[in-house]
């Protein structure tokens, strides 16, 4: 089986996770992805916990390793002009470039737009930055919490009436490199169709607004509502997570349908639900302050994992609050083969995540990430047919570095 | 960018947002609705104002797609939908493969059309246990590690805003037409099946927790506003004179020195100006030494206006952000200069309010207004 991008060339110029996500799934699905780096402003990604024994090593990083995976690793200096040279031969060889570098740095580099397209007149530029290319913010520089505090995200989450909450995980580094890949694919039909490339610009902060578009547009019309905070829903309940045993363990229970309540009601068989005011969802909407407290009793000692199975078996959506290890051992994703074990030079035999989805007809093949210029004679040489002799000393001379 | 695409949408929630995306690139969508429509209509937020024939919630994801009620446990709906995936290029289904269980498997629409792509866009993977669930957002976001980063650590634990493991889920669904829309054009014309599970979309974007484990052992635990780094956690969230910012004491000497010499000017600097910024490891200073630190930068932020505090750091490269409530989002003269928000003029609901346009920017094609989502009208 071919991969469903097999042929598709992309200099990736991206680092840490907002780029390189996207050029992650291009990668699985066959594109050859050449990302460029250098030793002299190493990959933030590469230095990001955790690491392989513990170790701080450029090649170690297990966030990395995961995010970067299928990927060919090239160094450059782009401080020299010669590396600025190489940079141009793999945008002349490329369909695709992926940046995330501070808005100007291309131009002072003499890549901008215009001149890429006189090296390569139908690329496709992918450019992913905080707030976009365009706008008075566009000069922004991207710190963690910048997409979700800037998109209403950060204020929407927490509990009704507490300030703002700000999760340790930055989820704008997750949102954008997705539309970056829808980008990047839909480039590609229109320029089989038309002949014609295009400069892409995506912004980490519009893709989650985009997201919460249900929220925003409720907003315009209703104006602001506390209650969107919380895990309750506007119009179903119950909706939330249920004490279990142990410490810090929970069940989320979420009810759409009536049969689903029936069957939960019959299953709790607790006489303060025979009230016939839990018989719709208004009503339970209306007592949900007693509705989760009957809940909680009776959820409060039982297994997360075995009530969740039992209550979906009787088809009541219901789902373990899982942590890291819960996730990484879940039989559902082993049989989904979501994790696909890699032999890394540095990290061993290692479990890297795959693209969520499987194609009757196209592979997907999850190989492991480079190592920090891995592939300088492989790119250099097999791909742009430049001289061995000329490559040795570029990197002697640390222009290749 | 997709103007020649044709796609057939049979989506009640999960998936709905797929076809939303491929619409908003320029592809003609029709939405397949069963007689009295989408339950998904009767789920979610309710106009305050006026009766409606679906939530905002529906009327948000099912904007710019065109509509077709269709009985497909009768002939006649079942003719009618072959007809149309004979001319279709993306076939989306959410929730599984319902056209299989209606005696319409892949193999049997191929052959009418054979460059057809089928996108099912499922809770689970179909090689699972779970498949086709039972499942809602909230239980694949409990499911997926992200709710348990999120929250207090004294406290349950919540989802994100909205419905995002639905969102991801959508999102990829798209990729998975696009990517099998490639590989029809590069190879022999023909199209595929592609199976979507919801829950993977959700665990790959929890990308931290599930690797902790796998390389040190450690299970994480929410920790509220405060980013623990090494022996002490610091603050993020911060209230100032007309709301919040995010900004944080952490081991980047030039942006703490920037703030402490903003702070000395006004005179609030207090202990701050006296401490050696080059020589403190702040992840490893004591938590009473990080709180007291924290209680003179909070006193200053609190007579300062986002604003103006974004300003600043904008200058000075401080690393601060305002924090903007979704009404600040939606009059953001950052948004408005980059056509962000678009409006939907829906004159038959008599509604009109912002809707999320473009994807993102490019030279190739002007975004595409959004048209207001069908009625279910057979």
């Amino acid at each position: 089986m071919p991969g469903a991008l097999d042929g598709v060339k992309i200099a990736d110029f991206s680092w840490v996770g907002a780029g390189p996500r996207a050029t992650k799934d291009l990668a699985d699905n066959g594109a050859l992805v050449v990302k460029i780096e250098s030793r002299k402003r190493l990959d933030l990604g590469r230095l990001s916990p955790p690491f392989k024994d513990g170790k701080r090593d450029p090649d170690g990083s297990a966030f990395f390793a995961q995010t970067n995976t299928g990927k060919l690793s090239v160094t450059i200096n782009l401080g020299e002009p010669r590396g600025v040279t190489m940079a141009r031969a793999l945008i002349a060889w490329a369909d695709v470039v992926v940046e995330n570098f501070g808005k100007g740095f291309l131009d002072r580099l003499g890549l901008s737009w215009d001149e890429m397209k006189a090296i390569k007149p139908d690329l496709i530029l992918v450019s992913v930055s905080v707030a976009g290319r365009t706008g008075p913010l566009s000069d922004i520089r991207g710190y963690g919490n910048s997409a979700a505090a800037l998109s209403g995200q950060a204020a929407l989450s927490g509990w009704a009436g507490s300030p703002p909450h700000m999760p340790p995980f930055a989820y704008g580094d997750v949102v954008a490199p997705m539309f970056a890949t829808v980008a990047v694919l839909a480039a590609l039909e229109h320029r089989r169709r038309t002949g014609e490339g295009q400069r892409i610009d995506v912004s980490q902060v519009e893709p989650l607004m985009h997201t919460l578009s249900d929220i925003f547009l409720a907003h315009g019309v209703n104006g602001p509502d506390e209650a969107v905070r919380g895990n309750r829903h506007p119009s179903s309940a119950p909706h939330g997570v249920y004490p279990c045993r142990g410490h810090d363990q929970w069940c989320a229970i979420a009810c759409e349908a009536e049969s689903q309540w029936t069957a939960l009601r019959a299953l709790i068989g607790d006489p303060r639900l025979d009230d016939p005011g839990f018989s719709d969802a208004p009503g339970r909407k209306a007592r949900e302050d007693l509705l989760d407290a009957v809940l909680s009793d009776w959820t409060a000692g039982q297994d997360k994992h075995e009530l969740a199975s039992r209550l979906r078996a009787l088809g009541v959506p219901a789902g373990a609050v899982q942590d890291g290890r819960d996730v990484f051992t879940d039989p559902e994703l082993s049989a989904a083969g979501h994790y696909v074990r890699v032999e890394h030079p540095t990290m061993g035999a290692s479990d890297m995540p795959a693209p969520p989805m499987r194609f009757s007809r196209s592979k997907i093949e999850v190989r492991p990430a480079p190592l920090l210029g891995q592939h300088n004679r492989a790119v250099f040489v097999d791909l742009l047919g430049l001289p061995e002799s000329e490559i040795v000393g570029l990197e002697a001379e640390g222009v290749l570095a | 960018m997709l103007s020649h695409i044709k796609v057939v949408e049979l989506a009640d929630g999960l998936g709905a947002y797929t076809g939303r995306i491929l619409a908003s690139l320029g592809a003609e969508v029709t939405k397949i609705e069963g007689p009295g429509g989408d339950t998904s209509r009767r789920r979610g937020r309710t106009a305050k104002a006026k009766s409606l024939d679906a939530s905002l919630d529906w009327l948000a994801w099912n904007a710019g797609k065109t509509g077709e009620v269709l009985d497909l446990s009768a002939d006649s709906g079942l003719q009618r939908i072959r007809a149309m995936l004979a001319e279709a290029d993306i076939l989306i289904q959410g929730g599984g493969d319902g056209l299989q269980a209606a005696g319409l498997d892949y193999e049997v629409l191929s052959r009418a059309n054979p460059g057809l792509i089928s996108v099912i866009v499922a809770p689970f993977s179909e090689a699972g246990r779970y498949g086709e669930g039972p499942a809602t957002d909230l239980t694949l976001m409990a499911m997926s590690g992200i709710m348990n980063m999120v929250g207090d650590p004294d406290r349950p634990p919540l989802k994100l805003p909205g419905e995002q493991a639905y969102a991801l889920a959508g999102i990829q669904g798209a990729i998975a037409a696009l990517t099998a829309l490639n590989a029809r054009a590069a190879n022999d014309g023909r199209g595929e099946r592609v199976w979507v599970s919801a829950y993977q979309a959700a665990v790959l974007a929890g990308y931290r927790d599930p690797i902790v484990w796998e390389w040190t052992g450690r299970i994480g635990q929410r920790t509220g506003n405060r980013l623990v780094r090494g022996k002490s956690g610091v603050r993020q969230v911060w209230p100032v004179a007309d709301g919040y910012v995010t900004w944080s004491l952490v081991d980047n000497p030039g942006m703490v020195k920037g703030m402490v010499a903003l702070m000395a000017a006004d005179g609030a600097a207090g202990a701050l100006a006296q401490v050696d910024w080059d020589n403190t490891l702040l992840a490893d200073a004591p938590q009473e030494e990080i709180n007291a630190w924290e209680a003179i930068l909070e006193a200053w932020f609190r007579t300062k206006t986002k604003g103006e505090l974004a300003r600043l750091s904008a200058e000075r490269g401080l690393g601060l952000s305002q924090i903007d409530t979704p009404a600040d989002a939606l009059c953001s003269p950052q948004w408005a200069a980059r056509g962000f928000w678009q409006i939907l003029e829906d004159d038959g609901r008599r509604l009109t309010a912002p809707l999320p346009g473009p994807l993102f920017r490019t030279t190739a094609m002007d975004p595409v207004a959004p048209t207001p989502a069908p009625t279910a009208e057979a």
